[in-house]
């Protein structure tokens, strides 16, 4: 049976090692959210903070124009809990996995929980249950299990923190005829992470759909236009969707 | 701080930790449907969509025309990129450089 050693732990190393890639990616995009947060006003304690709280890129970046700005509360919270919904069958599948550990420990850990993190330690987790191990005592393969999601998760917060801070600080010094630049870094780039995710058809024309509808809901009503765009396109994608895959199973 | 913010911020947190958290204290081994899962990711997909065009095309509640057809094409061309060479980061250097020349 392993025991735990915290930073130096084996599985809490594995972990970490296996994050790496994770790490790798997490860099620009703190490093862009932090030179966004600074294009949009946002003052280092609120970036670092809202690092340390929310740690979600996404529901991060969406919040920016809406913080600045002084849009209604609702909508931020609204847009953070749609954005951050992809979290619950994530929670919900790697629970399994945490379930003789202690509660305690277990409600502070899963703040860590990332999209990354959870596919690195799920396809970990599926890996080592297929294994047999007749002499493992359940509870320490629990504990185990966490020790090598922290491993993950918690250097990949780390790394998110620090990105985002650097990204922030490096912005104060960036000299004045960028800010289209700045302007166009963050949008950018998870414009750019969407075309490398979005592999079905509908899912690209419904994004495409979607960035030029958010345009004319802003322009129809600049609190809640974009986010009433987003609902309704998302769903009308989802919907065709299931119709092409109702469709071609049929046929 | 702004204490609005701050307020704000905080309540994102929560927002954020409950959803993380609750669904391992009462759904843990459930099996959501994919179908329930798909709709998620898609909705997720269209926020983040129309979060990018609201963060690049609009100033508060202002559409900047002068700089909108700009924008457009260095994102069309950014996306192109990360499209075909399977890198975010090379289409964000992409529509980086394009923003440089043309600005």
């Amino acid at each position: 049976m392993s025991t735990s050693r915290g930073l130096f732990d084996p599985d809490f190393l594995q972990g970490a090692r296996a994050a790496i890639p994770v790490w790798i990616a997490f860099l620009p995009t703190s490093f862009a959210l932090g030179i966004a947060a600074k294009v949009h006003g946002l003052s280092f304690s609120e970036i670092t903070l809202m690092s340390i709280l929310v740690y979600a890129g996404p529901a991060q970046f969406a919040a920016l124009d809406p913080l600045a700005t002084g849009r209604p509360a609702l909508q931020i919270l609204l847009a953070t809990f749609l954005i951050n919904l992809r979290f619950l069958v994530m929670s919900s599948a790697i629970a399994p996995y945490f379930r003789r550990v202690k509660r305690a420990g277990l409600l502070f850990c899963l703040h860590f929980l990332s999209a990354s993190s959870f596919i690195l330690s799920y396809t970990h987790f599926q890996k080592a249950s297929a294994k047999p191990s007749p002499s493992e005592n359940p509870e320490a393969a629990d504990e185990q299990n966490l020790r090598y999601f922290m491993g993950t998760a918690s250097t990949s917060f780390l790394v998110w923190l620090m990105g985002s801070g650097l990204g922030y600080l490096a912005a104060v010094r960036i000299p004045p005829g960028f800010e289209e630049v700045l302007k166009f870094l963050l949008p950018g780039y998870f414009a750019c992470m969407l075309a490398v995710e979005l592999r079905e058809r509908t899912a690209r024309l419904m994004g495409v759909i979607a960035l030029f509808a958010a345009v004319l809901g802003m322009m129809l009503n600049q609190n809640w236009g974009w986010l009433a765009s987003a609902l309704l396109i998302g769903t009308g994608g989802w919907w065709m969707q299931q119709w092409i895959q109702r469709d071609s199973a049929s046929s | 701080m702004d204490t609005t913010r701050l307020g704000l911020i905080i309540g994102m947190g929560v927002v954020t930790y409950a959803i993380r958290v609750l669904p391992s204290l009462f759904f843990a081994g459930r099996n959501f449907s994919p179908v329930f899962d798909q709709y998620l990711r898609y909705l997720a997909y269209a926020l983040m969509a129309s979060v990018i065009s609201t963060s690049l095309f609009f100033t508060g509640a202002h559409f900047e025309t002068a700089a909108a057809p700009l924008r457009l094409l260095a994102l069309c061309c950014a996306v192109l990129v990360a499209f075909w060479s399977r890198r975010a980061l090379w289409g964000l250097v992409a529509g980086v450089l394009l923003t440089l020349i043309f600005s």
